[in-house]
């Protein structure tokens, strides 16, 4: 039987991701035995995550476990999961992309561009680590918050007042400590991942937004495969990620107590500050979405999913 | 694969082919015989080692020491440091190390701060009877001091790979850089008393007053770009930048030492030593996505693993394994490969993972300029127009020295720790 | 400039670099390359006193300046290339006198080829396909295949430059013609 390698890919190491890689990697196992080797290059070992994104496309790596956010200029439709205020709790990410129905949409959704989903998980909350002590919305104004280059995380940072900056990684702390920057959108658990806490020592957990994390494949890759295989693979990315969900949740938690073990303080809003920026996040959202049809067809279907579950 | 990615590089390193062609050479010909990968990966890796924000440093830097040496505005702060230190043996000597320790504070770039001092250090070394190596040497090593004081984009990498507090590690760079600048200085006095290199001048406060008023403007561009960086005005990649503006404005209207057509000659000549530096750093990121797609560091990982080492021994084992690779991987990469396999390791001996980043970091800093690979010989080599065999020579003595500083900042951890820890 | 006056190189052929067509084409892309980085100094300027004074820091900014600085790159390694001051470890070529130094030359040049030619290649397949998916960049949403085609043009240009070095290195060693000392 014809050993095949797979490649995994991603910027980080030690998180939900490299997790979920992990327990694939274990699952695939017992599904093939040795016919599928896999390796994981977690912490960007093979390259910045643009050039993994490109990796992917072009086969030369064979899976890329990422949020979605930065796979948006791959597809658009990738920014369906990060509008503003779709995602307020993991239960919320939990109910959408666990959902069996879209669960096997979303695995074909790319297929045009060559990728293909296996796996699809809950990462962390977005906050925002502020060096100053903010605990009000009218506290962020003025403040220079680094997002990523990304509209959804750039104007909601202008919609509440903020400066958004997109720096690049490696002048974020320097920046930080010099006073260049006042704090940065962030997922939970990088802040504890890096030791932030030697930084500054404050969270605005706004709650609008949580981050999800998918793992694609080189599809052509995907095909030459034997139908067993290929069926392992699917199934394993499958019982992955219903393993590591628990796991997910748990860590964000453990996040949240190291950074208070650390001296860290979590802030949150008043009720009224609250419901007031969710009011404007829902509007922006509704301009970003107008935009594009098919990202606004994509958000619609979570949004349904979502809101089902909030019934119950 | 040992053949085309060992024997051939050495063979046509030797035939004095142009670097980035000996990697790429070796590159292209294990895809063509050896090991068959996609042709696009290539592409794909040598795009990714140029396409880095934090390699602009280069460009900047590479311009700003372009600039002070055709501007004088570096021949006016080399005569203020003379006119300082006057009485010193080997003044000229302890100033270049002391220039070196000043650009640390400013960049992260280990290369950048070789050829933005070999230029204007190089000739007056040489003059002041130091001998073509040894000056050589000097310049080639003194860029070691660079990456180990903050700030420094290798610990900025070892904190993003190995989950470690940046702000601690830049920290706890400061003593262990300063101690390797003390021995530096410290040997470059005892050779100068040796070799009877006369201490140049002596200190007189009349001509030490006249130094500072020539060098006023001179002695402000450090003052504005440490002022930029610690008041948050430029991140350190941007202050190569601002460096360069400064020293535009100073010699096209203070000192009008320089014309416009000048400026554009002087980036010309910077924008092809970057060139010729980055396309090298490219090529070689190649060479490290192959030998990490291979499995070579995990199979390094698991020999050293299987050596069952004290925390002690573990030490010396990772500082000869660095110091070997460390002639082939360019820092940054030699950090983002190695550092997540083997933090895990140290923690488990025991050891202080930022004393370990520092470690890493010195251990790779002095690989730039051990022969026969190392960025720092090729760019002092460039810069000073010696020949290579003369700066092995030159910078033999140099190695000697930091690897004792390298020894002594591995087995007292007390020196990185004790700053680092009270953040 | 006393050390890039005083860096010459030698060049087979007889024939100075600094003279004709191909100098004054090396001149021109000296002064381009000048221009063009102090325009990445200038980039660099604006966008961190607007971000500092105003808090606005144009998206992408940080994008411009490396894509433009890898064009540089590939456009100053084919210059390179062509005067023969790339880095290299310059242990035999600075004793190898007559024959041996063009047959080192050959060396280089045949390098230059294969390398350089199968990069050319690699990215030429490379360009095709990420312009087909239509992949932008995150900040300026550029075509990636813009910096992407710095390499294509780059390593095209190494290729040529080095197949007409090659044969004039081959007509040299024949001919067992004289080296020439020339300036950039
Ligand atoms: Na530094
Ligand atoms: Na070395």
């Amino acid at each position: 039987q014809a050993q095949t390698t797979m490649k995994l890919a991603s910027a980080t190491i030690n998180d939900v991701q490299h997790e979920w890689q992990k327990v694939f990697a274990k699952e695939l196992q017992a599904r093939v035995g040795d016919a599928v080797k896999t390796e994981i290059y977690p912490a960007s070992q093979l390259g910045a995550i643009p050039r993994m994104a490109e990796g992917v496309l072009l086969g030369t790596i064979e899976a890329f476990t990422t949020p979605t956010s930065f796979m948006t200029n791959v597809d658009p439709r990738f920014q369906a999961f990060d509008v503003p205020g779709l995602f307020k709790t993991p239960e919320d990410v939990h109910a959408a992309i666990h959902n069996p129905e879209y669960r096997k949409h979303l695995e074909e959704m790319f297929l045009d561009k060559g990728l293909r989903v296996i796996g699809a998980i809950y990462n962390s909350p977005t906050v925002v680590f502020t060096k100053k002590d903010v605990t009000t919305l009218d506290g962020l104004r003025g403040l220079k918050i680094r997002t990523f280059a990304s509209p959804l995380q750039i104007k909601p940072m202008e919609l509440l007042g903020a400066t958004p900056l997109p720096l690049a990684l490696t002048e974020v702390i320097p920046q930080l400590e010099s006073g260049g920057l006042d704090g940065m959108l962030v997922g939970m658990p990088i802040l504890t991942a890096f030791k932030y806490y030697d930084v500054g020592k404050n969270i605005l957990d706004l709650r609008f937004a949580e981050i999800v994390s998918v793992t694609v494949v080189n599809e052509d890759w995907f095909q030459a495969q034997t139908d067993e295989v290929k069926a392992a693979i699917v199934e394993a990315g499958r019982a992955a990620e219903e393993q590591v969900f628990p796991w997910g949740v748990e860590n964000v938690e453990k996040t949240y107590k190291v950074w208070s073990d650390n001296g860290g303080k979590v802030n949150e809003l008043s009720p009224e500050d609250q419901a007031k920026m969710e009011a404007d996040f829902s509007k922006l959202a509704a301009e970003l979405l107008a935009a594009d049809p098919a990202v606004q067809a994509e958000y619609d279907r979570l949004r349904a999913l979502v809101d089902a579950k909030a019934k119950q | 694969m040992i053949w085309s990615l060992a024997v051939l590089p050495l063979l046509l390193l030797a035939a004095g082919t142009p670097v980035f062609l000996v990697f790429l050479t070796a590159v292209v010909v294990t895809m063509m015989f050896v090991m068959p990968l996609p042709p696009v990966a290539l592409q794909q890796v040598l795009f990714g080692g140029l396409d880095n924000y934090a390699l602009l440093a280069i460009p900047f830097f590479v311009f700003a020491g372009e600039l002070m040496s055709t501007s004088g505005i570096a021949h006016r702060l080399i005569n203020w440091a003379m006119a300082m230190v006057g009485r010193v043996p080997g003044s000229l000597g302890v100033a270049t190390v002391a220039a070196s320790t000043a650009i640390g504070a400013i960049s992260g770039s280990s290369v950048a701060a070789v050829a933005a001092l070999g230029k204007t250090l190089y000739p007056k070394l040489v003059a002041s009877g130091y001998g073509k190596e040894r000056a050589g040497g000097l310049l080639a090593s003194s860029g070691a001091i660079d990456i180990v004081i903050p700030p420094s984009i290798a610990m900025i990498l070892y904190g993003l790979a190995a989950e470690q507090s940046i702000p601690k590690l830049f920290m706890a760079g400061i003593l262990p850089g300063l101690l390797m600048a003390g021995m530096m200085a410290g040997f470059v006095v005892i050779v100068a008393v040796r070799n009877g290199i006369p201490s140049e001048g002596r200190f007189e406060p009349r001509l030490a007053w006249q130094a500072t008023k020539e060098a006023f403007w001179a002695l402000l561009m450090p003052i504005f770009v440490l002022g930029g960086i610690y008041n948050g005005l430029f991140s350190p990649t941007e202050a190569g930048g601002f460096a360069c503006v400064y020293a535009i404005v100073v010699a096209l209207f203070i000192y009008r030492t320089m014309s416009v057509r000048d400026v554009i000659r002087a980036a010309g000549n910077a924008a092809i030593l970057s060139g010729q530096i980055m396309i090298i750093v490219a090529a070689a990121s190649v060479i490290t996505w192959m030998l990490t797609t291979q499995g070579v560091p995990q199979a390094i990982i698991a020999w050293i693993n299987a050596l069952q080492l004290s925390a002690l021994t573990f030490l010396l084992a990772v500082n000869v394994g660095l110091l070997v690779i460390g002639c082939f991987l360019d820092p940054t990469s030699a950090i983002l490969v190695f550092a997540p396999l083997l933090v895990p390791m140290a923690i488990a001996l025991g050891i202080d993972p930022i004393h370990f980043g520092i470690v890493m970091t010195i251990n790779l800093a002095i690989g730039m300029f051990t022969p026969p690979f190392g960025l720092n010989i090729f760019v002092a080599q460039s810069v000073t127009g010696l020949p290579a065999h003369s700066l092995y020579r030159g910078v033999g003595p140099f190695v000697v020295v930091l690897v004792l500083a390298l020894l002594i900042i591995t087995y007292v951890p007390a020196l990185s720790l004790m700053l680092g820890s009270q953040l | 400039m006393a050390t890039t006056e005083s860096r010459t190189v030698k060049q087979p052929g007889g024939t100075p670099a600094g003279s004709g067509f191909a100098g004054s084409a090396m001149g021109a892309l000296h002064t381009l390359l000048g221009v063009t980085l102090l325009f990445v100094v200038v980039v660099n300027f604006v966008n961190a006193v607007s971000r500092y004074l105003f808090g606005i820091s144009p998206v992408g900014a940080d994008e411009l300046m490396v894509y433009v600085v890898i064009w540089a790159v590939m456009v100053s390694a084919i210059v390179s290339l062509f005067l023969r001051s790339h880095i290299n470890v310059n242990l035999l070529p600075l004793y190898a006198k007559g024959r041996v130094r063009h047959f080192l030359h050959i060396i280089h040049d045949v390098a230059a080829v294969v390398a350089c030619g199968y990069a050319t290649y690699a990215s030429w397949l490379f360009i095709g396909r990420i312009s087909r998916l239509g992949v932008t960049s995150m900040g300026l949403e550029l075509p990636m295949t813009i910096p992407h085609a710095a390499l294509l043009v780059g390593f095209a240009g190494l290729t040529l430059t080095g197949a007409v070095m090659l044969v004039r290195d081959v007509l040299a060693l024949v001919r067992n013609a004289p080296h020439a000392e020339v300036r950039p």
